[in-house]
């Protein structure tokens, strides 16, 4: 389509560069906030801060960086305003010349009309031929005149199209993008390697700028060639010395880079607490627009839509605010440990790990999978059962394995509460197991002789069962089962699980929950105290286990299999001793 | 933690800051094209180029708030010195 030299308004084009004049100043002002938090560091010393410093450092040069682009847009938008500003006054120009034109060319054809039929007559004279002749060479010089009027408004129809083109191409080039329109067609064309060296290349604004493509082909990459990658960025680093580029990749894929096998744990740790802010605000966010909704609801089904809304809302909001809690949680730790956060997806419902110590340097670390009901809503909760087991490490030899609370399947519905039968199945824990030895894989992968075992409780022992059967690789230390809701039939015993060895507990418990779960499976599952090959961990004692929990409220009588002074507790912290 | 040399009002100011900045980025708002130019492509150049620089922006909020969380973890990660920190600073 032509293009129209009258379109648009150059004093809104104008608006658009004044706005982006503001838009400069909100950077500026926030990168003076963070230069004052800079600033107000420096009575922080230690390790802590050298994490700080480094991602903090990222932040003013990549404001400046969005400032130049930021300029190079407002000249591409000022020259254009100009541009179609002289377009538009050259066009009412020739309007206002054709229009003069066309009415002379009218006034000149009825004189010509009237001077003919004159010029035609019986009287005429010389003067009225000479009359016609000087109206025709009017006509001619009229016609003449709207050819030229016609030409001028189809080369400013051209410049108008010339004038957008330029626009369009200089909002596009890459001093206004950070990287060329179209380029992540580039890099789709690439081989992984020239990809990975590519967008290792990029500043961490611009990469967060880049299509979700990009994200999705680095989560796909193998471990080994992550590994590779990731160290030949700077080496493995540490969570205060690492590169600008290793930088740029966790602050700016942190849903990738927290999630990707391959990456060293500190940096999953870094992306994982960003992702996981981020969905917890949003998520507080949400639930206040749901209280609104809920609060404004008029009828009885807009007050139910918008309860089961605010519930939903309410359930996830908690999810995420108990995960990030793990940050800062108590722990019963007799001596500290470091945390990382080692996985986060950001689904319905969200799912995640948490570790206490540091999976890059442990010499064992001991995935701890709850059972049915649990959620990231839990997180402290298994962090401070788990810390129990490692304070108990600690007391005999010094030394604890790095615990993961490892909430990172969709556990069943607890059925006690809710009636859902899903645990008396298989799905779920199928389902888990995938990602269980997924996640299993990467500490494998980046850790080849790291001691690694496994803790499952009630149908959290089902979904490991099928984990580690699947994956021989794997090689599981240690293989503990709590409370089991039952091992499929496919993994018929112990040695099934390929763990070095295996344990389990079963104790006496109220209500007989994880007996209960394994009389009603469906397809049957087997209890592995029971002729499986496990080594049984006995439950009795000065404190018999009595509750299928792992932790019993400690107002209560009750006992669970990892409270204090339980035999489980002592045989689980063997099992997994470093 | 033997190694952590900081105050309680440090950490809380250095959130306090980065608070502010995530903030200021968050709120800092790009004009829409809104028909300005009359031209579909520059429209969606325009629209291209807000996209990306939006995608920035959240970047900058983004890792503010991180490391103002981070900051703010930081007190609580050091349960006895914050303990201790908060005392001097008048009961905090």
């Amino acid at each position: 389509m032509a293009a129209d030299p009258l379109a648009g308004d150059p004093g809104a084009i104008t608006g658009l560069s004044s706005a982006l004049a503001d838009h400069q100043d909100d950077i500026r002002t926030g990168t003076h906030h963070v230069a004052s938090a800079l600033h107000d560091a420096d009575g922080w010393e230690g390790a802590s801060k050298d994490r700080f410093t480094t991602t903090v450092g990222t932040i003013a040069p990549a404001a400046q960086r969005i400032i130049s682009r930021l300029d190079a847009a407002i000249e591409v938008l000022d020259t254009y305003a100009e541009a179609v500003r002289q377009i538009q006054d050259e066009a009412e120009r020739i309007q206002a010349a054709q229009l003069t034109n066309a009415v002379d060319s009218i006034t000149n054809a009825v004189s010509m009309g009237s001077a003919q039929s004159t010029a035609a007559g019986s009287d005429a004279t010389e003067a009225d031929d000479r009359r016609v002749d000087r109206l025709q060479t009017d006509a001619g010089d009229l016609a003449a005149a709207a050819k030229r009027l016609d030409a001028e408004w189809d080369a400013l129809v051209e410049r108008r199209a010339a004038a957008d083109r330029a626009a369009a191409a200089g909002l596009t080039e890459s001093e206004v993008l950070g990287v060329a329109v179209g380029y992540a067609g580039t890099l789709a064309a690439m081989s992984d390697a020239d990809f990975l060296r590519a967008v290792a290349g990029m500043p961490p604004e611009v990469l967060a700028a880049q299509d979700q493509a990009v994200a999705d082909r680095i989560a796909g990459m193998p471990p080994e060639v992550v590994q590779a990658w990731w160290d030949g960025l700077g080496g493995r680093g540490t969570a205060g010395e690492h590169s600008a580029a290793q930088d740029a990749l966790i602050t700016a894929l942190p849903a990738v880079i927290g999630n990707l096998n391959g990456v060293p744990y500190w940096a999953r740790d870094q992306a994982n607490r960003l992702s996981a802010q981020r969905a917890y605000v949003q998520a507080a966010e949400a639930l206040v627009a749901a209280q609104e909704t809920y609060g404004k609801a008029v009828g009885r089904a807009a007050q139910a839509v918008a309860q089961r809304a605010l519930i939903a809302a309410q359930e996830r909001y908690n999810q995420l605010n108990n995960f990030v809690a793990g940050a800062r949680t108590d722990l019963n730790l007799r001596y500290p440990l470091p945390r990382q956060m080692v996985a986060f997806r950001d689904g319905e419902p969200p799912l995640g790990a948490f570790s206490v110590g540091d999976l890059d340097s442990a010499s064992s670390v001991t995935f701890l999978v709850p059972g049915m009901g649990s959620s990231l809503a839990d997180t402290t909760q298994y962090m401070r059962t788990g810390s129990t087991v490692q304070q108990s490490q600690q007391q005999m030899s010094g030394d604890a394995s790095a615990y993961v609370t490892w909430l990172g399947y969709e556990a069943p519905p607890d059925f006690v509460a809710t009636g859902d039968t899903a645990v008396f199945h298989e799905d779920s824990a199928r389902a888990g197991a995938s990602t269980l030895a997924a996640d299993l894989a990467g500490v494998r992968a980046t850790r080849p002789d790291v001691q690694l075992n496994v803790v499952a409780h009630s149908y959290g022992s089902t979904t490991a069962a099928i984990a580690l059967a699947d994956d021989a690789a794997l090689r599981i230390h240690s293989f503990v089962t709590l409370g089991s809701a039952g091992i499929p039939s496919f993994v018929p015993d112990a040695a099934a699980t390929h763990a070095a060895h295996m344990y389990a507990a079963q104790a006496d418990e109220k209500w007989g929950i994880a007996a209960f779960g394994r009389t009603f499976s469906d397809p049957h599952r087997a209890d592995p105290t029971q002729g499986f090959g496990a080594t049984e961990l006995q439950t009795d004692g000065s404190k018999t286990v009595n509750v299928h929990d792992l932790a019993a409220d400690p107002e209560s009588r009750n006992v669970g299999y990892l409270d204090s002074g339980t035999k489980t507790l002592l045989g689980t912290a063997k099992a997994t001793m470093p | 933690m033997a190694d952590l040399t900081v105050s309680w009002s440090t950490l809380e100011a250095v959130h306090g800051a980065l608070d502010k900045a995530t903030g200021t980025f968050t709120g800092a708002s790009l004009p829409a094209e809104g028909g300005a130019s009359g031209a579909e492509e520059v429209a969606q150049a325009f629209a291209t180029f807000r996209t990306a620089q939006q995608r920035s922006d959240e970047w900058l909020a983004a890792t503010s708030r991180t490391l103002g969380e981070y900051a703010k973890d930081t007190k609580s990660l050091f349960a006895d010195a914050d303990d201790d920190l908060a005392g001097k600073a008048g009961g905090k």
